[in-house]
């Protein structure tokens, strides 16, 4: 199962999980992407403690997706 | 990990926030604009980044966030960064060019040289207030996905003999 989460005040939301073979949940999750996308929020892949990289377009083989709002100067 | 590791990092949900004078008395504001003014950092640029501090301390997150943060980053760190991390409370990061050590501080991420030694000390932070963990994992993610960005947006201290000051 992949997951889809936003970094926020709580820590972390999972805001949509999805499994490849099901069409139903992906389709759930690449509209959730894309709707944080155009709200300006970063999304970065990540597998197993690794950061795969910055993602444009939603990845159904991701194991999960991680959104953070834009980084600014400290 | 015991939480107690971290206890430097109240829950900001336990606290009643209040105005930065209530915390931070006039004398300590005066000291810290001095050590501004010592890095080279302009009465403005010092200004503003006390008013920011002033609005972090208005932050308040819910009951649960920090450990919750906590828990977050250590699944998303190699079990390198997390050995590293329960031991010193920082970890190290390599980027594109160049390495780097995250720490819970302000102006907590740190370009090291080859010799391990700092050679430049940077801030940048989710735009949208998250706990202290979670700024760490977004500067990892993006150091370790698009270092030149993040060099582009992050505020670099003009002076290499920047002092870190955790209690700020």
């Amino acid at each position: 199962m992949s997951k889809l989460c936003i970094l926020d005040k709580t820590g972390h939301t999972e805001a949509a999980s999805w499994q490849s073979a099901d069409a139903a949940s992906t389709v759930v999750a690449q509209q959730t992407f894309d709707r944080l996308k155009s709200e300006g929020f970063s999304a970065f892949e990540t597998a197993q403690g690794q950061t795969v990289g910055v993602m444009d377009r939603f990845n159904p083989d991701a194991d999960e997706i991680l959104f953070v709002s834009p980084l600014s100067g400290g | 990990m015991p939480m107690r590791f971290f206890s430097f990092l109240r829950s900001p949900a336990a606290e009643t926030p209040g105005p930065l004078m209530s915390t931070l008395d006039a004398e300590r504001i005066a000291a810290m604009m001095q050590a501004f003014g010592e890095f080279g950092v302009s009465i403005q640029r010092a200004s503003e980044a006390l008013a920011r501090l002033a609005d972090l301390r208005l932050i308040t997150f819910p009951e649960g966030a920090m450990e919750a943060s906590l828990a977050y980053l250590l699944e998303h760190l190699t079990p390198g960064q997390r050995d590293t991390f329960e031991r010193h409370r920082f970890f190290l990061v390599q980027g594109k060019r160049y390495r780097w050590r995250i720490t819970p501080n302000a102006y907590g991420v740190n370009r090291l040289g080859r010799s391990g030694r700092r050679r430049g000390v940077y801030c940048a932070v989710p735009q949208e207030p998250v706990p202290i963990f979670d700024v760490m994992l977004a500067q990892k993610l993006m150091l370790e996905s698009d270092e030149d960005a993040f060099l582009l947006i992050a505020n670099r201290a003009p002076n290499r003999r920047f002092i870190d000051h955790p209690e700020l």
